[in-house]
């Protein structure tokens, strides 16, 4: 196989708070191939946002190495980085606070291509005609964004992300926002775009049920870890990590009984002062002696599916040895 | 106890504005049933928010005509005089709003916006207030209320600040809570859990409530019964587990089939063509007609709630036509 597009190696984001320092992003490795989406998982504070930050290069990269599309991404600088930034673009989730709102709409889609020296001519017929692909036609084009449904202005940022021909678009909650049937539409219409115009998507996103439809490979993130990483539907389907099936329990309609089975109780803890050990067993429903001491390796589950739980792992080689053994512990408990 | 039903009656809501007039609401009528929990469900535009806002009085008179009625018990709530609804709004009707961020205060503590909602009603003193708001405060699974008693809603997460919000609802046990949209700004975890405490609160407090939602996975999850509406108006009623097992109604089919699946492998979302009208138009015959893969001559036509059978009602030619025995009354009862 190429090498990948995009891969990150204990990519580390650290942001300071008051006199100390919150590490939002904590060694993280991806690797997403041309072509492809992966899907980046979590709750509010698990550091998906800050990963799309990190890189677009809007926040300081603290560790770890990007590399994307044949550049070392992390260490480009100046005037370097403002050349290269339209490979790399950004649907927010909430397009009414990112377009100008003195602006019409057709004029925030060909300012890329102006900033990019194109003649104001050709930006505004380039412009027109990528509103016109993703669906927003005549007359709409000239309105400003307060003019616009929440669905139409999702298309015009769609439209502003992909005029400079990025080989990687980030969608940070792209279709959080919308209405089950307005989503459905913006989803379609991204997949449609990534065939057609050959894209690669980071797709961030708390839905996990949207997966199926738009992911090829998934990364579960918490308090700033990859929980568990692999194909899609792998994941979903055979779930290793505790907080991934949980995930998936607190789907409404996951069981047809109604209920959720065995959903994630409690909220996600302040990540300036995350747990000790895995930082999941606060909340982890098979928490077992150890959990709270050792943090967990990331133990592979087939060649491209890996977790990090204790539970997986036949022996921690980094374990203390006055600390029981999780796992031991567990075989103990099952005889 | 059938005084404890609410009953909507032939609702309709109708905003003035300098363009002219426009109907959020049309001749809506469906029941909610003592210590029942239903889910109004329907896309942006519906009607929905409009009828919760029509139930509390929250409109302004100015701007808004409320027609029909709407009773809980004996109770008229529509026609009260500005003191009689303030006497009711959190003693006998309670509402949550989508954004505790907005609908909290954001300079008073959670527990002086607690223990408001029990002085004003109830007339307890201040320490007996504070007892009793921090109780209500571990009633709604608020970790360590004492503590977060004294914390503003900016210290709080969502989840924690919609936990509060629930609390300053139903800290005077109100019998009916209207809650609009409460779980669409937080995560999925937290939206199971906020959920599951409503279903609670109905099934040991004997509190019915009216949860308004687009999700029908949600109205899934805990709602006994089922209202969709749209254009103002109401297409559906039943219970939930037979509508959502088989829709009489082809909007509410499409609104299921829109939701994405977790097992929805190799398959496209399936969209809603066009759009809801407007409130100011005044189309005849189905509303959703435009956008209906099944319409045919007789949509054109003046539409009623058609009775299927006790609980379940539809607002369809298709539904009451014996040539569609597809959607009879009682065909999807698993």
């Amino acid at each position: 196989m190429s090498a990948p597009l995009l891969r990150t190696r204990g990519l580390t984001v650290d942001y300071r708070v008051g006199r100390g320092r919150l590490r939002a992003v904590d060694h993280v490795d991806l690797d997403l191939h041309q072509g492809e989406t992966l899907a980046v998982i979590g709750e509010s504070g698990s550091g998906k946002s800050t990963i799309a930050s990190a890189l677009l290069r809007l926040v300081p990269v603290a560790a770890g190495s990007v590399e994307f599309d044949g550049l070392d991404w992390a260490s480009l600088r100046g005037a370097a980085l403002r050349r290269e930034r339209h490979r790399m673009q950004f649907v927010p989730q909430d397009a009414g606070s990112s377009l100008d709102p003195r602006w019409r709409v057709r004029e925030s889609v060909a300012e890329p291509l102006a900033v990019a020296g194109t003649s104001a001519r050709q930006a505004r017929d380039r412009a027109a005609a990528m509103l016109d692909r993703v669906g927003l036609e005549g007359p709409l084009q000239e309105r400003f964004p307060h003019q616009l449904s929440g669905g139409q202005r999702q298309r015009v940022a769609i439209a502003r992300a992909l005029i400079s021909k990025p080989r990687l678009v980030i969608c940070d909650e792209a279709v959080s926002a919308l209405d089950v049937s307005l989503q459905a539409e913006i989803v379609n219409l991204l997949v449609e775009l990534r065939a057609e115009r050959d894209l690669t998507y980071v797709f961030i996103t708390h839905d996990i049920a949207l997966l199926p439809y738009v992911a090829d490979r998934v990364a579960v993130l918490y308090l700033g870890q990859v929980v568990e990483s692999g194909p899609a539907r792998d994941v979903l389907v055979d779930p290793q990590h505790p907080y991934t099936q949980g995930l998936l329990s607190s789907l409404p309609g996951a069981h047809p009984g109604g209920g959720a089975e065995r959903p994630v109780r409690g909220e996600i803890p302040d990540p300036a002062n995350p747990p000790t050990g895995c930082r999941f067993h606060p909340r982890c429903p098979v928490a077992v002696d150890g959990c709270p001491q050792v943090e967990p390796a990331v133990v592979p589950v087939s060649p491209a599916h890996s977790a990090a739980c204790h539970l997986l792992e036949p022996r921690s080689a980094t374990a203390d040895p006055a600390v029981p053994l999780p796992s031991s512990l567990l075989r103990k408990a099952r005889s | 106890m059938a005084g404890d039903d609410l009953v909507v009656d032939h609702l309709s809501v109708v905003f003035r504005s300098r363009t002219g007039t426009h109907a959020a609401v049309r001749d809506a009528s469906f029941r909610v049933g003592a210590g029942r929990m239903v889910g109004l469900v329907g896309e942006s535009g519906s009607g929905k928010t409009a009828t919760g806002l029509a139930l509390l009085g929250l409109h302004d008179p100015a701007t808004t005509t409320i027609g029909g009625g709407a009773r809980f018990g004996d109770t008229d709530l529509l026609h009260l005089s500005p003191a009689a609804a303030d006497r009711l709004r959190g003693s006998l009707v309670g509402m949550i709003f989508q954004d505790p961020m907005t609908a909290l205060n954001p300079l008073l503590t959670i527990g002086t916006q607690v223990t408001e909602t029990i002085r004003v009603h109830e007339g307890l003193d201040r320490r007996s207030a504070r007892d009793k708001a921090i109780d209500v405060l571990a009633r709604v699974g608020m970790p360590d209320p004492a503590g977060r008693y004294r914390r503003y809603p900016h210290e709080l997460s969502g989840g924690l600040r919609q936990r509060a919000m629930i609390a300053a609802a139903i800290a005077c046990r109100p019998r009916l809570l209207v809650a609009d949209e409460p779980t669409t700004a937080l995560d999925l975890t937290i939206q199971a859990q906020i959920l599951r405490l409503l279903r609670t609160l109905c099934d040991d407090e004997g509190m019915s409530v009216l949860l308004i939602t687009h999700d029908l996975g949600a109205v899934g999850a805990v709602c006994d019964d089922v209202v969709t509406m749209y254009a103002g108006e109401v297409v559906e009623i039943g219970p939930t587990a037979r509508v959502l097992d088989r829709p009489s109604h082809p909007y509410t089919s499409r609104l299921m089939a829109a939701r994405p699946r977790v097992d929805g492998w190799g398959e496209q979302l399936d969209v809603i063509p066009g759009r809801v009208p407007s409130p100011s138009a005044s189309p005849e015959g189905c509303l959703f007609r435009p956008r209906c893969r099944e319409a045919r001559e007789e949509c054109a036509g003046p539409q009623e709630l058609v009775a299927l059978g006790p609980d379940r009602s539809v607002r369809c030619v298709r539904a009451s036509d014996p040539r569609d025995s597809v959607v009879v009354a009682g065909a999807g009862v698993r």
